[in-house]
């Protein structure tokens, strides 16, 4: 078992294969050589880190990831399997927290998963229903508006 | 106050990761949300430069580099300063638009990939897209492209050195300005550009003004550095290939080696960039004349000079057709001054101009219907090995010439008895040979229309008409001179045997078959089998030359030979200076050492072709010239090759 103490003090004992998913922690688990040793997540809160810890519970026994080039049509696809997206179904704020915690921990695949909610969320939708998603203040004329518009109709219909 | 929204919050790496996932349209909903958001899209320079990778890369041919061209960077600076300083504004916008018509593809070729990072530092010569500079001045101190690679310049010169830095006081083009720029002319038009491009037809209308285009900056540079014609050569033969498969009717990239046969073999590269030039060379002609690979047929082409002769003269309308730029001009008897070769005159009594496609069938038949293709391209890598050079399309009054000093070929040829059933089968052959061309209707000229296809405009302009070969008289062979002994200066022989008048033989090496030594087979015979052969052509040494030349050169296949030639250089053709014409006469020479026998006696063979500028090649018809009078004389095409 592995001992993780978030930013806030909670403990944490998880298998060493879940924390393990994570390759910051894999590394100081090897720097260290004691898995029995805590390990301090100082930019972690707990309710953060117990979210991604059951993310990694789940995800336990996948495979490894594959290298950069294989992956990279699987990284374009915003497909996002059920579980995960259950998983995703959270405020705002706590997927901005574990889309920076899964970037501060290295475990990429929850980087992923977290890009592609995010991507879910703006696709397809109009300027003002990404403002609504997204909390965005609007500050466009709409002679400015219409500017960008017509500077960008190149991207249109792609 | 509220915490902003998670969007602007968010890491850059992440950020980028994000925005990769988003289609164009819904990047731009998202840029169209606020000023902030909007900064945090479209000027992101490290998403744009990655998206831009990851749209086009995949779109550019993997290019193996020639171990052989290594050596040839080694001077590329010089090369590079000297190309910054001679291309002008023209000819940049040249380049620009054959560029642009692609959307810039093709201007970042895979050997060049890793100058995505290193391509920040290097000047181009280009001005911004869609803006001309207004003086040669102004473009030598033009802006270093921003974005990856984003200049077909960029190709040019991306190995260079560092000390080829310009500063600039433009503003660079971002990333995303970049893949604006080149999704708006190529991925990018809406949907009903797209669908146009789809259309065979115009694919073929845009290629041939990307030819066109070609064209004329091979002839603007006719006398600068070669290597910016290379390039445009290559360039244009990678985005053929690339853009508009299957469109390129005569050399097939599928019946080429295979992609790992090229790595295997390096020369492999080069054959296929000298078919490439061929391809340029000849492509306004190759999207024109429809090509027919029917072994029957083409057997007729090559072999039936009656029908298809090389050469046609220019009829008034042809000369109408090509206005004040005419591609013909009277190449009269010229003087050669102070040199070895100035009692010797090239004679010709008429001008000329060769049928492209003609020349094409020859290709054609060389390159994919020989039953032993693999053999003759194997046969023919030897012969590709270094690049062209800009002499190459000098070949102009006033301008020297170097005429390659080795030659090798391959010639093919019928037994005789083949020859005469395809002669029969293949259509009458006129009396009065040599005299009138037989139009025949799978040549079009090359003014002709597509169906449903209206020119580009300004595509004719600079494009000459070839004349309609319905309406030319074709023209007897070139004369060959015939110098005697005295006058065979040229010559080089360690030893120089003498003529002889001893019988001696001709064998299947030594030529083709000779018609008075064959039997006869009944015409019934079914099945027409070409046969090919490869042998050392000539060898001569001449000192740069200009204007017709006739030149003396010897070799040996069974017997030693000599060879007396005339090399007339033709007007351009499709405005590529640098053709000539080409006859030769080959006569053996017979001693008592060659055994005595009699089939070398009196056996003359003549070459009746085309020099073509770039490739370095010859393509033409050999013919027996034993006795010009006998019809029905053998003949068949040959394709020499410069050894270089």
């Amino acid at each position: 078992m592995v001992k993780l103490i978030s930013s806030d003090g909670e403990t944490f004992s998880v298998e060493k294969d879940v924390a393990e998913r994570s390759i910051l922690i894999k590394n100081m688990i090897e720097d260290v050589g004691d898995s029995s040793t805590e390990i301090p997540i100082p930019n972690v809160t707990a309710n953060v880190l117990k979210k991604v810890l059951e993310w990694c519970e789940h995800h336990k026994s996948d495979p490894a990831p594959v290298s950069e080039d294989d992956n990279d049509s699987r990284k374009k696809s915003t497909d996002i399997d059920e579980w995960d997206q259950k998983f995703m179904q959270v405020d705002q704020e706590m997927l901005f927290e574990i889309i920076l915690a899964a970037n501060y921990l290295d475990i990429k695949a929850l980087l992923e998963v977290g890009c592609k909610t995010v991507a879910n969320m703006i696709k397809g939708k109009s300027p003002e229903e990404i403002r609504r998603q997204f909390n965005i203040q609007m500050d466009f004329t709409p002679e400015e508006e219409a500017q960008i518009r017509r500077e960008n109709e190149w991207a249109e219909d792609r | 106050m509220a915490e902003p929204s998670i969007l602007l919050r968010l890491p850059d790496e992440v950020t980028c990761q994000v925005l990769s996932l988003l289609s164009l349209a819904d990047l731009i909903n998202v840029a169209c949300t606020s000023h902030a958001v909007h900064d945090l899209v479209l000027k992101n320079n490290a998403f744009w430069s990655f998206r831009l990778r990851r749209t086009f890369d995949p779109l550019l041919p993997e290019v193996v580099p020639p171990s052989a061209t290594s050596a040839a960077n080694v001077d590329l600076p010089t090369e590079v300063a000297a190309q910054q300083r001679l291309l002008t504004t023209d000819q940049k916008d040249n380049m620009r638009l054959i560029f642009d018509v692609h959307g810039g593809l093709g201007s970042q070729a895979r050997f060049s990939k890793s100058s995505y990072s290193t391509s920040y530092n290097y000047a181009t010569v280009h001005t911004d897209s869609g803006r001309r500079s207004a003086s040669p001045s102004e473009s030598a101190n033009s802006s270093p492209s921003p974005g990856p690679s984003s200049s077909f310049s960029n190709q040019i010169l991306s190995k260079s050195q560092p000390r080829c830095v310009r500063t600039t006081k433009r503003r660079p083009r971002t990333p995303f300005e970049e893949f604006k720029r080149r999704a708006r002319l190529f991925l990018k038009n809406g949907a009903e550009s797209r669908a146009r491009y789809a259309d065979f037809q115009y694919r073929l209308s845009v290629r041939e003004e990307v030819v066109t285009l070609a064209l004329r900056l091979l002839r603007e540079n006719s006398t600068r550095n070669f290597s910016i014609i290379a390039q445009s050569q290559l360039f244009s033969a990678i985005i053929f290939d690339q853009l508009l498969p299957g469109t390129v009717p005569v050399v097939h990239i599928d019946k080429l080696p295979s992609p790992s046969a090229y790595t295997l073999k390096p020369n492999a590269y080069i054959l296929q960039q000298r078919i490439d030039m061929l391809r340029v060379v000849f492509g306004q002609h190759l999207i024109r004349a429809p090509q027919t690979f029917d072994l029957r047929e083409m057997q007729a082409v090559v072999y039936d000079s009656s029908r298809f002769p090389l050469f046609t003269t220019p009829t008034e309308t042809a000369q109408s057709r090509s206005g004040a730029g005419s591609m013909y001009r009277a190449v009269g008897p010229q003087r050669l001054p102070d040199s070895a070769w100035s009692d010797i005159d090239a004679s010709c009594t008429t001008s000329v101009v060769p049928r492209f496609d003609v020349l094409i069938s020859i290709i054609n038949f060389f390159v994919h219907h020989s039953e032993r293709t693999a053999t003759v391209r194997e046969g023919l890598l030897p012969f590709f090995n270094t690049p062209p050079e800009a002499a190459d399309f000098t070949f102009t009054d006033g301008d020297t010439f170097d005429f390659p000093k080795d030659w090798t070929g391959l010639y093919g040829y019928l037994a005789f008895w083949d020859f005469d059933v395809l002669r029969r089968t293949s259509g009458a052959r006129t009396e009065n040979k040599n005299t009138t061309a037989v139009p025949d209707p799978r040549f079009k000229p090359a003014t002709a229309s597509l169906p449903g296809y209206a020119p580009l405009p300004g595509s004719s302009s600079s494009s000459p008409a070839m004349p309609d070969p319905a309406t030319v008289p074709s023209v007897e062979a070139l004369p060959f001179s015939s110098p005697s002994p005295t006058q065979i200066t040229g010559y080089h022989g360690a030893s120089h045997p003498s003529v002889s008048q001893t019988p001696s033989a001709t064998g299947p090496s030594s030529h083709p078959s000779y018609p008075s030594q064959k039997p006869e087979r009944p015409s019934s015979s079914a099945k027409i089998v070409d046969q090919f052969d490869g042998m050392q052509i000539m060898q001569v040494d001449l000192p740069p030359i200009h204007g017709p030349v006739s030149f003396v050169g010897r070799g040996r296949d069974r017997y030693d030979y000599i060879t007396y030639s005339t090399l007339i250089p033709l007007d351009a053709c499709y405005g590529l200076p640098g053709f000539a014409r080409f006859g030769m006469r080959k006569e053996y020479i017979l001693t008592d050492s060659d055994g005595g026998s009699d089939d070398g006696e009196g056996v003359v063979w003549e070459y009746n072709g085309v020099y073509i500028p770039g490739p370095k090649i010859m393509l033409g018809r050999w013919r027996d010239g034993s006795d010009p009078s006998v019809s029905n004389a053998v003949e068949g095409p040959f394709m020499f090759f410069a050894e270089l």
